[in-house]
């Protein structure tokens, strides 16, 4: 029996599954020919945990678990050979080189060099140009079209300046340029991979085989949040599957801007055997109850209920938090204070999660500083900030231009490395040094020799910073010097096995910086790490002499080119006993349940707007898009439905903030506070669509 | 300054749903600090990690990706797809050699039921322990042979004894005794029909050592794994993970001066970087990349 499962969250689809997967081992079906697969990394931890928990049973087995897109790299790995040539590939008998979102950046930037000034006129900055351009190519191979699709799709919904026009084509050009190099190169990107494995592995007929006889038993989980490619294979699988659940959670599609289509995945219902719907009683969930009046208001704001009613008589578990204040922090308090409240009257931290369209350092901050009197820890779960906005990163990469022998070399011809820069460096390098001091010795360095950090014999400099500092400092400095004074050669040391020499001669040593610090560890970590995949991937596909490799990184990362590497959030940032901290499409994403849920900046048009990119479109470059211009031309309207229109585009985001609202409410379990100020973070005063239904429905 | 550095890592227990294996045993093997460390507190460590015999970062990290490479080449041929026949003109020179020796090595002993990359998962201890085999040879008798594609180097071969004590003989040969049922017609496998063998890639006048394996080692194995995996449950917080007693261990450790017990400069033993490339789990967890967010 193949099912396909909706439902709203909370109706025990996810726990039907593992049940599912539990049963199927149990009755003897070969671990390796169940697939069970999810849009995300957490979610691919469920099927995990149930194992976990089955084995208490004696329950054994391995399926293969995971994403789509770990699947779809490890099959296009394993069938290059057969598909390497019809892609494109100059040498399809060469073992392609899989390479990261920073290394795509990479030779993307080189090709954009040349041509930056012709896009002057959009005012976009390097790293958010590179990102949309790149989104294109992933957002086409996820749809499953080709890359010489993106002008003419952006450009048939484009009604503004005709000169963005030229920019589509210009931005379509470098995705075709990029694409040409990574075939000539043997440089297998996100893109390129997804696009082999949609357009040409899906086709081949080896694979379908091993399909068949590999996917006996699926298991598909949130699969709205999957790309078109995805259902294309889900589809395939079903064929030739012996048993098989997809799962979908309506609403769903938040990952939209990763690629997700739920209407492609409900395309899927047409395969299975039967459709079930998943159903959790709404008159017991009032939060959900209170979700869906609220999106039916947004859906139809003439015929929804009219402002004034009191909040506590239709909706008791619904409750305004400062409606009155004028200032962001004072929402932030009265947040806070109920926080409080809760848990003094038994609540678990751990049951209340705090939303907002936008999670800022600033928020975080002004969190936990009015929880942690009350004992109450924060966990946040925003996306994490970038590795080289991190205190040791920085450290790092200033240490490195001053010992490594490559960047060295760069350092003397450019500006050199400032006070500024030597003087954090040292708070890093040297345990328990603290800016003031490192500012003395930072001077006192530059005093000697400037952009390096020499010996200092100068004994007021000592005074000041601390005798029992000299030491390190100067085995700091003469280690430096020592790698600096070595030629630049061919045997000179790649930057990733440089940074690690250093942290195991000098910073992991007694009294040095990261000797006792293991979040600073786990950073340099992810730095050395992220540097090795950089230049593993420039070595693979010779584009760079390796002395350069170095300098190449180093320049990217602090440009913010390589933004996509995160610095690693330790468990006490994560843990579960804290009030959870997210913003609203984490959260979604991540599929977390709370039992309490505070909403903040409810005035914010955040919750709906989407960022403004001026090269790329989450819904013009999408399967249904293209499946909706095929109904319009075939109704001869195509010139006029193709062009995205300021109704489109409110409909989208009207569409968008009902699936958050449903989506939010079905994760809430019993108490929604909403909070909100005249004034914004920034000062500027907001209501937004949300603020306005809540108004209406309230 | 301190003699010992100190991390103040949140003191976690092991994740419920933890899964063990080989490498995750050998290391509580070898010091219960190290699986803590790794483990538990997941605190990475970043050392040079240079090879033994003056094997440099740079090379190790070349052979581990040769090995992997030959291990997928291997994969290919056992599924009938074009190997790495053709890719040998642009392939490394050792890489070469040691495709060329798998395409020379007669495995026609072999039971005929070839399924290669097999990931397996058995109960001990109330935890699940994973396995993960480049071949498994089986036929309907009941008979299996587990393969694992050995790229180590060295002047000779190790002994068969050393083969036989490994943690990873010991964890494969009882993980396909205890939950191998559904790849043998729902008949769990007589351990008396079961062996491991390790194809030497480096020693073509051996190349490869023989494991048997009887009914009263598949006793032993499950009694010293249960206590092994037991003994790892029943420990709770960072100090119940006591470092090792056997200093000699450290030099090898990557962590050794995180516990003040060895120079900056060590080495991993190839062994245990042939190991690292059993671990990976099959379907890697990517996620589609954020981008311009």
């Amino acid at each position: 029996m193949k099912v396909y499962l909706h439902g709203p969250p909370r109706s025990g689809k996810t726990a039907r599954l593992a049940a599912q997967m539990v049963e199927w081992l149990n009755r003897g079906v070969r671990p390796d020919h169940i697939l069970a697969l999810s849009a995300s990394r957490p979610q691919a931890g469920r099927f995990r945990e149930a194992l976990g928990r089955a084995a208490a049973t004696g329950s054994t087995g391995q399926p293969r678990i995971g994403t789509f897109y770990g699947l779809a790299q490890q099959h296009v790995g394993l069938f290059f050979p057969l598909v390497g040539q019809a892609a494109g590939f100059a040498d399809p008998r060469r073992e392609p080189a899989f390479i990261d979102v920073e290394a795509a950046q990479y030779f993307l930037n080189r090709i954009v060099e040349p041509r930056i000034t012709d896009f002057d006129e959009l005012r976009l900055t390097r790293p958010r140009l590179l990102g949309q351009l790149l989104d294109n190519a992933h957002k086409a191979a996820l749809a499953g079209f080709g890359l010489d699709e993106i002008a003419a799709r952006l450009s048939a919904a484009w009604s503004g300046d005709p000169r963005r026009l030229k920019a589509y084509q210009r931005a379509q050009d470098i995705a075709l340029e990029f694409r040409r190099f990574c075939l000539d190169r043997g440089a297998l990107d996100f893109s390129l991979q997804h696009d082999m494995f949609a357009r040409h592995l899906l086709q081949e007929t080896a694979y379908r085989k091993f399909i068949a006889g590999q996917c006996r038993y699926l298991l598909i989980d949130n699969v709205e949040e999957l790309p078109p490619i995805a259902h294309d294979f889900v589809r395939l699988a079903l064929s030739g599957c012996d048993e098989a659940i997809v799962v979908e959670d309506d609403p769903g599609g938040f990952r939209l801007f990763l690629g997700a289509d739920p209407a492609s995945a409900r395309r899927l219902r047409t395969v299975c055997d039967t459709v079930e719907e998943a159903v959790a009683p709404i008159q017991d969930r009032p939060i959900a109850m209170f979700g869906r009046t609220l999106a039916a208001v947004v859906a139809a704001p003439a015929e929804a209920p009219s402002a004034g009613r009191a909040a506590g008589s239709r909706w008791p578990r619904v409750t305004l938090l400062a409606s009155k204040s004028k200032f962001w922090v004072s929402m932030v308090q009265a947040a806070a204070d109920q926080i409080i409240a809760l848990t003094g009257q038994g609540m678990p931290a751990s049951a209340i999660a705090v939303l907002a369209p936008y999670v800022e350092d600033v928020l975080r901050f002004e969190l936990e500083e009015r929880l942690r009197g009350a004992g109450l820890r924060v966990r946040a779960v925003r996306p994490s900030r970038p590795l080289y906005d991190h205190p040791v990163a920085r450290g790092l990469v200033t240490l490195a231009r001053l010992g490594h022998p490559d960047l060295a070399a760069a350092e003397t011809r450019a500006a050199g490395v400032s006070t500024h820069e030597i003087a954090r460096a040292l708070t890093v390098a040297l345990a328990g040094l603290d800016p003031a001091r490192a500012k003395v010795l930072a001077d006192g360095a530059q005093r000697v020799e400037a952009g390096r950090l020499p010996m200092i014999s100068d004994k007021g400099v000592w005074d000041r910073a601390g005798m029992r500092f000299r030491e390190r400092y100067e085995a700091l400095s003469g280690w430096l010097s020592t790698w600096r004074m070595a030629e630049s050669t061919g045997s000179t040391p790649p930057l990733d096995v440089w940074w690690q020499t250093l942290f195991a001669e000098i910073l992991s040593q007694p009294g040095f910086g990261l000797a006792a610090d293991g979040d600073g560890a786990n950073v340099a970590d992810k730095l050395v790490r992220s540097a090795r995949v950089f230049r593993e991937a420039l070595q693979a596909t010779g584009v760079a002499p390796a002395q350069s490799i170095a300098a190449d990184y180093v320049g990217l990362l602090s440009e913010g080119v390589l933004a996509a590497q995160y610095a690693p959030e330790r468990e006490s940032e994560t843990g579960e006993d804290g009030v959870l901290l997210a913003p609203v499409y984490t959260y979604l994403t991540g599929d977390y349940r709370s039992q309490v849920q505070i909403w903040l900046d409810v005035n914010a048009s955040g919750w709906y707007d989407r960022i403004h990119q001026a090269l790329t479109h989450p819904y013009v470059l999408s399967r249904s898009w293209q499946a909706m211009q095929a109904r319009f031309e075939a109704e001869g309207q195509a010139d006029v439905a193709m062009q995205w229109s300021e109704e489109d585009e409110h409909r989208a985001r009207q569409d968008m903030l009902r699936r958050v609202i449903v989506g939010l409410c079905d994760r809430c379990g019993d108490r929604l506070y909403l909070a909100s100020s005249q004034l914004g973070l920034s000062g500027q005063e907001e209501a937004g669509a949300l603020a306005r239904a809540l108004q209406r429905a309230l | 300054m301190s003699a010992t550095n100190r991390i103040p890592v949140k003191m976690g227990e092991l994740d419920p749903g933890f899964v063990f294996s080989q490498h995750s045993l050998a290391d509580y093997d070898a010091c219960a600090r190290r699986f803590y460390l790794r483990f538990i507190a997941r605190q990475a460590w970043p050392m040079v990690e240079d090879g033994p015999e003056g094997l440099s970062a740079i090379d190790r990290q070349a052979y581990l990706r040769q090995g992997k490479t030959l291990h997928r080449w291997i994969e290919r041929r056992l599924l009938g797809l074009p190997a790495g026949a053709d890719s040998t003109e642009s392939a490394d020179a050792e890489l070469v050699v040691w495709w060329e020796r798998f395409l020379a090595t007669d495995l026609s002993g072999l039971p005929a039921r070839r399924t290669p990359e097999l990931e397996l998962a058995c109960v001990v201890g109330g935890a699940r322990l994973y396995a993960r085999f480049d071949l498994l040879a089986s036929d309907e008798d009941g008979r299996a042979v587990i393969v694992d594609w050995k790229t180590l180097r060295g002047q000779k071969p190790p002994s068969p004894a050393f083969f036989r004590d490994r943690l990873q003989t010991r964890v494969y040969l009882f993980a396909l005794a205890a939950a191998g049922a559904p790849f043998n017609g729902g008949r769990p496998f007589d351990p008396a029909r079961l062996s491991m063998r390790y194809w030497l890639a480096n020693f073509p006048e051996r190349p490869w050592v023989d494991v048997p394996y009887r009914r009263a080692d598949y006793e032993v194995d499950r009694q010293r794994l249960t206590a092994m995996v037991s003994a790892i449950r029943a420990r709770s917080g960072e100090a119940a993970f006591e470092k090792t007693e056997r200093l000699q261990t450290c030099a090898m450790c990557d962590y050794r001066t995180l516990c003040a017990r060895g120079s900056a400069r060590g080495g991993v033993a190839l062994e245990d970087a042939a190991i690292a490339l059993d671990d990976a789990a099959l379907l890697d967890d990517t996620d589609a990349p954020a981008l311009d967010a």
